[in-house]
């Protein structure tokens, strides 16, 4: 029934819709952030120290790939440090925004907004479906904000990058990566602003 | 015959399991692991007029 040519047809077909995604996937940072800045900033001086602390547990890669049965074929890591890549594109964020960043405390008002951020995680996983799979990136950030004044406040961050797609390639693990960051960014912006607004003493010249 | 049944079984079954989270979080839970404002343990001196 079974003839040698029909079980090679059917082994080629089920390795085929296996999905077997056995290369590993290099995670790039977004090129660039939010597509429109949130205003605000006013000139007001905040310091971003670069890199954030990288506090996460699992360090050693950035996320998995998956074959077609959900089954680990390969790690994801992350393309440079993302505790230094975040830290940038949070300073050129807010700089969008019109806040004056600086990198050090040389030189900043006593007023000026110190941020250190700690990095919890960022995680890319496809979570493979029926129909489709979709790329999750989670991406948690706490930022601790003081002040030469007496400021001290801290506050978490945990965004969910999703791409939808019937194929997960390495470009689908960058995209979901990059809706992530710019999730993350916008929420840390805002709070940022709203912590500025209200303490409207923070950054500006006395 | 009951092999290529079989082996047809397996891949069928294979093909509509669907992979859950080993280390991603379930969407439901994000709102719970953000904080919905600042913990403000010290606040700033007033600026002096």
């Amino acid at each position: 029934m079974a003839t040698r040519g029909g079980w090679v047809w059917l082994a080629a077909v089920l390795s085929m819709l296996s999905g077997c995604a056995l290369t590993d996937v290099n995670l790039k940072p977004p090129s660039s952030g939010l597509k429109a800045p949130i205003p605000g900033g006013n000139q007001r001086q905040i310091v971003v120290t670069a890199p954030f602390t990288d506090s996460r547990e699992i360090k050693s890669r950035c996320g998995v790939q998956k074959g077609g049965y959900g089954n680990e074929t390969a790690v994801a890591t992350c393309q440079g440090e993302p505790a230094q890549w975040l830290a940038d594109l949070l300073a050129s964020e807010l700089r969008a925004s019109g806040f004056t960043v600086l990198t050090a405390e040389t030189g900043a008002r006593e007023s000026a907004l110190k941020l250190d951020g700690v990095l919890l995680k960022i995680f890319a996983e496809p979570v493979v479906g029926f129909w489709s799979t979709n790329v999750e990136t989670d991406m948690n950030v706490r930022l601790v904000a003081t002040s030469k004044t007496g400021l001290k406040a801290e506050r978490t961050f945990f965004v969910k990058g999703e791409l939808q797609s019937i194929i997960w390639t390495q470009g689908i693990f960058n995209d979901s990566v990059e809706n992530g960051t710019r999730d993350l960014l916008k929420k840390m912006v805002e709070a940022i602003l709203d912590l500025m607004n209200q303490y409207p003493q923070l950054g500006f010249k006395r | 015959m009951i092999r290529l049944t079989l082996l047809l079984l397996l891949g069928a079954t294979a093909l509509v399991s669907c992979s859950t989270r080993s280390v991603v979080v379930a969407p439901d839970q994000v709102p719970k692991l953000n904080d919905s404002k600042w913990t403000v343990t010290s606040e700033p001196a007033a600026r002096p007029r």
